[in-house]
């Protein structure tokens, strides 16, 4: 009996990409099998909805978008689950395996594109083409697959990074607190001049490789993938010239002497410390660093995203796909683009510091007028001006395991194992090999 | 090595375990002892401080006031002012309550279930020679050495398929009963003086009986320290639970506290405040259990 | 013991053997099948015979972390069988407290991973507390680089895990400390015999298959390490991944979305049976001993 199973389960996981579409969907019944985008009628049945960790702080908003959708549509009924970042790889995996993904799921692109790349979501090229000229141009293209036609999300809610930056060490540092860099040259000059007014005791920025060097590069007008999304191309005299001053700057004492392959929530810890002066990071964080380390925040001033010479502004989004495995597509398709209509986004941004992906909702004087002077709305309205320049510069392929591959040759760059050509030419072939699996 | 050889024989040579032994003389207070006590006692204390920090600093960042530094180096051990609120803000934030009662009811029937199904498997690989011992030994020892990474997706579709997903029964089950429990108990069942048991079949007792009466008695230390590692290792999963579970309201504690970390909000205070409630009942446990761990063959059987 | 039926000892094994193969076998089994195919982990692939096996065979980063693991096995084990039969020696005795003690030299077992990691990255930082103890002795100069070299944060990651199964192993040894009959000990103090050559001439020995088990289990944990490695590394397994042990580029190969299912199902199917092997080894090397 037991050998009859397995046998079972051999197949049934060696076939599993073709199966998902027959699988059925646990928890979503629908008794009417509108599984069409484009059937007529009173919407009806469960849409289940899954989000990345928004609970416990929009419970809430999230809970009331739900109620009213479920008002509007009586038929309807939405079941919200909100999975922890923790683990959502691997969950998100088991149910794509298991054909047992939720109706509407919150993805970023990054995450969303191998599931995108096995044709499990429907199109919103198409399904949702009515809406698509609402959205944020820029945005909307975040859910493309290179090389595929189609756009496979409707984009939710950006963000876009600014830099933040403590005053106190900054008048320390002997530098001007109105006047944080705005240049990635100016960034590490800065950098420089607080970790020798620190003298150990605080450093002036975090590498934080994980987080910003290939976004880094793509600002400073490095190519990073060629036109078909198979071969890794940033190994430029620019971006080795680029590399170069990093090195210097590690070697300087720049960045703390643990920093090398510490992440972004170490960058954050080390911020909210007080032992890093500046800190480039989504306007969000600002939130964060109330609560855990209020004299911080208090000190903490806002400029704009470090940019290169062209100016280019990186966006971080965040969408709402529907898999076509879903029985009831045209509810969740209803349900996604509800929540995320120009309404229900602007209420988002007033409750966080994030940007709405509709461009009638950032035309609102909420993100362009001064606000009440705060840090929040500085920060509000220059992320707000940015997103009309800004892109999704990292391409989906660069997921975590070309993240690991690339960042292990920068790391023996800083360290001085390699020099900065090598590293990255070794960068290249390493994703490369990665990205051809 | 003679007396290796020698060794697992000589309880036996001492008499059955259930014999009343001569209570041990009260040691005379003589200044050795009382130096010997002394030595003891800052050895222990000198342990309590390389293990106490990760207990020390959750409990201290979740007492401390909102206006306190979490993070930084040295660390800022007492908080200046202690404040309970954000226990309060967990019981408000996630339903701890419920997600504790689901955690306790997997931790609990796994704490069960190892025992009593780890017994008799630990209690037949020890005391019974048949063929196909070596291969069901084995067999255990390989559920220990497969990476749970490389089967996580195959078991969840398995529980799919037994429409065992989004049950807690789910989450037990594939834990039930671990190689681990088993080879613990086949080691105490082997120490077991076999004398004792020869006695039982000379009764006329069977193979159950002597089970029951005789054998799983003695290893009572055994029984505590398994049901122990069982409970702590059902409580403290993560993964697991994550992938069977969709129903937030199946949720166990583990899964739950991670919503107090959201991707907007990350108060250190409040997550040391729910790791806290997920660890203090266990310690609370194992100090309650602890006693137990020794009543082995020896005293348990003596003061019952 | 003989009239016994045959079928009585499976009726003992029947429900945890059950639990055994449908769970873990089974699955693995699967794993087993995977691993001739290049299957990504949302499904799909074809199979590929013996490939990934040969691609194995000239992967560095395989090697590296097979020589890793090795090393840590190496040095692990023999501390995870020593130091925490001393701790249990040494809360053995009924004094006033004891429980207390007891409970906190287990609670770094049930510390979360995330706060383990915190404690330690504080104590092995450039400025922590151990680099500044060690200059303030002047045996070093400069700090060491625990979390920026490779095998210094291979030490560190290595005396987390020895620390962590204090308590863990602790309990085991406790439980089997009690079955050591205090007749016997009090006969050998009668006979002359010291504390320590008490310990060495009648405890150990009969500690000895319960030291086996220790062993066996800490060479299993050893051979699984990842969780150490990867919270003091920031998830890096330490500058360009030196520190990379099996199950961490298991995961990395093989987990998450996209990942290569295929390949890494091999990888963990090597692993599986070089532990096994070893394990097998143990178990022979030591009941062969005890017929002796």
């Amino acid at each position: 009996m037991p050998s009859f199973r397995g046998l079972r389960l051999v197949a049934a996981v060696a076939v599993v990409g073709s199966l998902t579409t027959a699988c059925g969907l646990g928890g979503s019944s629908d008794e009417t099998g509108g599984s069409s985008a484009s059937g007529k009628g009173p919407l009806k049945g469960t849409v289940t909805f899954e989000t990345l960790q928004l609970k416990p702080t929009f419970t809430k908003y999230v809970e009331g978008v739900i109620g009213d959708f479920e008002k509007k549509n009586p038929g309807v009924k939405v079941k919200w689950i909100d999975i922890p970042f923790q683990g959502a790889q691997e969950k998100l995996t088991a149910d794509a395996g298991a054909g047992t993904l939720p109706d509407v799921v919150n993805l970023n692109p990054q995450f969303a594109q191998p599931l995108e790349n096995k044709g499990l979501f429907v199109d919103m090229d198409s399904a949702a083409a009515k809406i698509k000229g609402d959205y944020v141009p820029g945005a909307w293209k975040a859910f493309t697959v290179p090389g595929r036609p189609g756009s496979y999300g409707i984009p939710w809610y950006l963000t876009s990074e600014v830099t933040m930056y403590n005053k106190g060490l900054f008048k320390k540092a002997g530098l001007d607190t109105a006047k944080p860099p705005t240049t990635f040259d100016d960034l590490l000059a800065d950098g420089k001049a607080l970790s020798e007014a620190g003298k150990g005791s605080f450093y002036g920025i975090h590498p934080a490789l994980e987080n910003r060097f290939i976004t880094d590069l793509a600002k400073q007008g490095v190519p990073l993938l060629d036109a078909d999304g198979k071969k890794w191309t940033f190994n430029t005299p620019e971006a080795a010239a680029y590399l170069a001053k990093l090195v210097k700057a590690y070697k300087g004492g720049v960045y703390p002497k643990d920093s090398l392959t510490q992440d972004h929530s170490k960058e954050t810890e080390a911020y909210q410390a007080g032992n890093i002066g500046l800190f480039p990071s989504g306007p969000n964080f600002l939130t964060i660093i109330k609560q855990n380390a209020p004299k911080i925040a208090e000190a903490t001033g806002v400029g704009p995203q470090i940019t290169g010479p062209e100016g280019i502004t990186n966006m971080s989004v965040m969408g709402l796909l529907v898999p076509k495995a879903s029985k009831n597509q045209r509810a969740a398709l209803a349900f996604a683009s509800y929540m995320a209509n120009s309404k229900n986004q602007l209420a988002f941004s007033k409750i966080v510091t994030v940007l709405p992906s509709v461009s009638k909702a950032l035309e609102n004087p909420y993100f362009t007028a001064e606000g009440d002077g705060s840090v929040d709305a500085q920060a509000r309205r220059i992320s707000a001006e940015q997103i009309a320049k800004a892109q999704s510069l990292v391409p989906v392929q660069y997921d975590d395991r070309v993240k690991q591959a690339v960042l292990a040759k920068i790391q023996l760059a800083l360290q001085g194992k390699l020099g900065p050509k090598k590293a990255l030419d070794e960068a290249v072939a390493a994703a490369d090999a990665v990205t051809a699996h | 090595m003679n007396a290796t050889t020698a060794a697992p024989a000589r309880p036996a040579e001492t008499g059955a375990p259930t014999a009343p032994r001569p209570v041990p003389a009260r040691p005379r207070r003589s200044r050795r002892a009382l130096a010997a006590l002394v030595v003891r006692y800052v050895l222990l204390v000198a342990v309590l401080l390389v293990t106490v920090g990760p207990f020390l600093w959750q409990l201290s960042t979740s007492l401390k006031g909102t206006g306190e530094r979490v993070f930084g180096y040295p660390p800022q051990l007492l908080p200046r002012h202690p404040t309970l609120s954000h226990y309060a803000d967990v019981v408000d934030t996630i339903p701890v309550f419920r997600y504790g009662l689901n955690s306790l009811l997997v931790a609990t029937g796994s704490a069960l279930s190892n025992c009593l199904l780890g017994s008799l498997a630990g209690y037949a690989l020890a005391r019974m020679k048949f063929r196909g011992r070596a291969l069901a030994v084995g067999i255990f020892l390989a559920t220990m050495i497969i990476p749970f990474e490389s089967i996580m997706v195959s078991e969840f579709l398995m529980m799919r398929s037994l429409h065992l997903n989004n049950t807690l029964l789910g989450v037990a089950l594939p834990t039930a009963v671990t190689g681990l429990s088993v080879l613990l108990f086949r080691n105490a069942f082997r120490s077991l003086p076999r004398e004792v048991e020869e006695a039982a079949v000379l009764d006329g007792a069977g193979e159950w009986q002597r089970f029951v009466r005789i054998a799983l008695p003695s290893v009572r230390g055994t029984v505590s320290v398994v049901a122990i590692f069982s409970f702590v290792f059902s409580w403290d999963d993560f993964l697991w639970p994550l992938i069977v579970l969709s129903d937030p309201a199946h949720c166990t504690l583990t899964v739950g506290i991670q919503y107090l970390s959201g991707t907007f909000t990350n108060d250190q205070r409040v997550i040391a405040a729910g790791t806290m409630i997920a660890v203090v009942p266990l310690l609370v446990l194992f100090f309650c259990l602890q006693r137990f761990f020794f009543r082995g063959v020896g005293e348990g059987a003596v003061k019952g | 013991m003989t009239g016994r039926r045959w079928y009585v000892p499976w009726l003992f094994l029947a429900p945890a053997l059950a639990v055994a193969i449908t769970f873990f076998i089974v699955p693995f089994g699967n794993t087993a099948v995977l691993s001739l195919t290049d299957a990504s982990t949302l499904g799909g692939g074809h199979f590929t015979g013996l490939d990934n096996f040969r691609r194995l065979a000239h992967d560095d980063q395989f090697w590296l972390s097979l020589r890793n693991t090795a090393l840590y096995l190496v040095i692990v084990v023999p501390l995870v069988v020593t130091l925490p039969l001393l701790v249990a020696l040494l809360v053995q005795r009924r004094i006033a407290g004891i429980g207390f003690f007891r409970a906190v030299y287990y609670s770094p077992v049930v510390a979360s991973m995330v706060v383990a990691g915190l404690i330690w990255s504080w104590l092995l930082s450039s400025d922590g507390m151990v680099n500044s103890l060690l200059r303030g002795l002047h045996v070093v100069t400069e700090p060491i680089p625990f979390l920026t070299d490779a095998h210094w944060l291979l030490a560190g990651a290595m005396a987390m895990t020895v620390w962590k199964g204090l308590g863990y192993y602790m309990v085991i040894y406790l439980a089997a400390l009690a079955n050591v009959p205090r007749s016997l000990l009090e006969a050998a103090e009668v006979d002359g015999a010291g504390a320590v050559r008490r310990f060495w001439h009648v405890t150990v020995p009969l500690l000895r298959p319960t030291m086996i088990l220790v062993a066996t289990l800490a060479a299993i944990a050893c051979a699984k390490v990842f969780a150490e490695v990867y919270t003091l590394s920031g998830g890096s397994a330490g500058p360009g991944g030196e520190a990379r042990t099996l199950v961490y580029t298991i995961r990395e190969t093989g987990l998450g979305l996209g990942g290569e299912a295929g390949y890494a199902s091999a990888m963990s199917l090597a692993l599986f049976v070089a532990t096994l092997g070893l394990s097998v080894l143990v178990t022979r090397l030591n009941s062969r001993e005890e017929q002796a």
